[in-house]
């Protein structure tokens, strides 16, 4: 055998196995999960395992609302900055900037999460009044986690537009603003969305941070405002699942905001798939 | 092409002699006291001094402090024992003792009769005692005249009262934290402040999934009220008394303070030799004095 066959025959191996333990996790999620889910389940307004009541609703609402702002927050910030890093920077302060961004990503979440309830909490309750626990808090934790991700897959996409463009576009006598405005967001722009939409993979996903900066209450209610408390799916998952009994209805129902869980990013990844390919940007 | 191949054999060769030289030097050498220090276990008359393995201890986050300490000391005295520690609950220690997940689980509370059905052959030990404490912020304007019957204390976690001024502190709303379901330590407050009334915690109250974040959240909020185990109250918090008795370890050892609890580690059948002996150790001299010097009380 030829050694090119081996390696491929081992690389055909290693994205197999991968492919394998995704499904692997659908599959175990679906079963474990699918019984406890149901119309009930999904609209139901209360969720208090003691009592045998499993609604996600108002926590399902509240991991939307948490979510949306935060990539609003991060888009508004993160977009104009990799603009700035890709076309008006110097080089020397795009690299200062860029790998201080990225620094971000490898702060875990939990310190994020304390940074936020020690500095972001306080800070809410003297100014804003509250009790600081918000979904304020939790919409600014989640933008400093998303903001790395949303700037340098930016940043990416516009700098993959052909610098062909830009010279037509300047040789036209456009002005450099008009030509970053008209020619080059526009080419980059499908990239750019990606980016947005694996923000909020991010956002969806994250548990830690944002269990400790949402108030995260007892039985948790539709918010009324941006100083109320909520409940998110996945911190509800982590703060409940060590003592769930096996076998219990609790369980089946964390199970099921699992899947639900699951649906969202799915749902998501359809989308940035969808939005990538829908103009021919080569990325 | 040969003779590429006789000198890969030849590095690889000279690697491989100088690698096993290195290597097995050492180890006959380890080998060699290792043999001696069994025939010296063996003339004392010991079992063998040379405890190894993996040991994995996980539960109650009021026991976590306990146990991570007595983890510290044990590995430095038996350095070829690797422990690790980990928090998740007393419900989560039962359960993972129960189920082999962990080697050694803690809780806060007694094991419930329904965990005795699902895990009947789990050992348990009492390693200590502890509290639970009601505590407010230092900046709290009630501060030092603080002095809550169990009555009151249930009418705050259950909503019933929530201002301040009615206790004659602000007219600010009283901002109640309490631990997720499964929590030793809510079990027991529950059984000592709440179910006497008939009283269910409130619905609006923030969960926080240990001892060391219900601190922290009280330590950062004028306005709010907590109960933690007394092994974690230190100056950041003030513990409220309770019917007029102060919450110390001195008032809970004469029984003054109305709540009590057990602390117990577990292990699924009757403790292995590593597991005894850090259970053992818990329980030892050096071991309780660990105890009481984390702010709970010893079983001495």
């Amino acid at each position: 055998m030829k050694r090119g066959d081996i390696a491929s025959k081992i690389l055909f191996l290693c994205a197999s196995f991968s492919t394998l333990i995704v499904f692997l996790i659908i599959i175990f999620l679906l079963r474990e999960g699918i019984s406890a889910l149901n119309w009930n389940f999904l609209m139901g307004m209360v969720w208090s395992p003691h009592k045998n009541l499993y609604g996600i609703f108002p926590t399902l609402l509240g991991t939307l609302v948490v979510v949306a702002g935060a990539i609003i927050i991060a888009t508004a910030i993160g977009v104009p900055c990799a603009v700035f890093l890709a076309e008006f920077s110097p080089f020397w302060l795009r690299n200062m900037i860029k790998s201080t961004v990225e620094v971000l990503v490898g702060v875990p979440s939990v310190v994020i999460g304390f940074f936020g309830l020690i500095v972001i909490i306080p800070f809410i309750r003297n100014n804003l009044g509250g009790r600081g626990e918000s979904i304020l808090a939790g919409w600014i934790v989640l933008a400093i986690m998303s903001l790395p991700h949303i700037i340098s897959l930016s940043e990416d996409a516009i700098r993959a537009v052909p610098t062909s463009y830009r010279q037509a576009s300047l040789a036209l006598g456009a002005t450099k603003w008009q030509t970053v405005r008209r020619a080059v967001l526009p080419s980059a722009s499908s990239g750019m969305r990606a980016a947005i939409v694996l923000g909020v993979g991010r956002a969806v996903g994250e548990t830690m941070a944002v269990l400790m900066v949402v108030g995260n209450p007892e039985t948790p209610w539709i918010p009324t405002g941006v100083l109320d408390r909520v409940r998110v799916l996945t911190s509800t998952i982590a703060i409940e699942f060590s003592y769930a009994e096996w076998g219990s209805p609790h369980q089946y129902a964390l199970f099921a905001i699992g899947v639900v869980l699951f649906f969202i990013v799915v749902a998501l990844n359809l989308v940035a798939t969808f939005v990538i390919r829908r103009r021919n940007w080569n990325g | 092409m040969n003779q590429k191949i006789t000198t890969y054999l030849i590095i690889g060769l000279f690697i491989g002699v100088v690698s096993g030289f290195f290597i097995s030097g050492p180890m006959m050498y380890n080998k060699q006291i290792a043999t001696l220090s069994n025939r010296i276990s063996e003339l004392e008359g010991q079992e063998s001094i040379a405890l190894s393995g993996v040991l994995s201890i996980a539960g109650s986050t009021t026991i976590l402090k306990i146990s991570q300490e007595c983890a510290n000391n044990f590995m430095q005295v038996h350095s070829k024992v690797q422990i690790s520690v980990s928090g998740g609950g007393s419900g989560h220690g039962v359960k993972a003792a129960g189920s082999g997940e962990v080697n050694i689980g803690e809780a806060s509370r007694n094991i419930k009769a329904s965990e005795w059905l699902s895990y009947p052959d789990l050992v348990a030990f009492v390693i200590g005692k502890d509290s639970v404490a009601v505590v407010v912020n230092p900046g709290n304007p009630l501060v030092g005249s603080l002095d809550l019957t169990l009555e009151e204390i249930s009418q705050i976690f259950s909503g019933e009262v929530s201002n301040w001024s009615e206790f004659g502190g602000d007219d600010h709303e009283i901002e109640v934290y309490t631990r997720e379901e499964g929590s030793g330590t809510r079990d027991v407050f529950e059984m000592y402040a709440l179910k006497p009334f008939d009283a269910e915690f409130a619905g609006t109250a923030s969960v926080k999934p240990s001892n060391g974040e219900m601190r922290a959240s009280v330590a950062g909020n004028r306005y709010g009220v907590a109960y933690i185990s007394l092994g974690y109250v230190d100056s950041t918090v003030i513990a409220a008394k309770v019917e007029g008795v102060e919450a110390t370890v001195e008032k809970v050892k004469s029984g003054d303070y109305p709540i009590t609890r057990v602390l117990w580690m577990f292990t699924k059948g009757f403790p292995s030799t590593l597991e005894k002996a850090f259970i053992e150790y818990v329980l030892s001299d050096e071991g309780q004095v660990i105890v009481e010097d984390l702010g709970f009380i010893s079983i001495k």
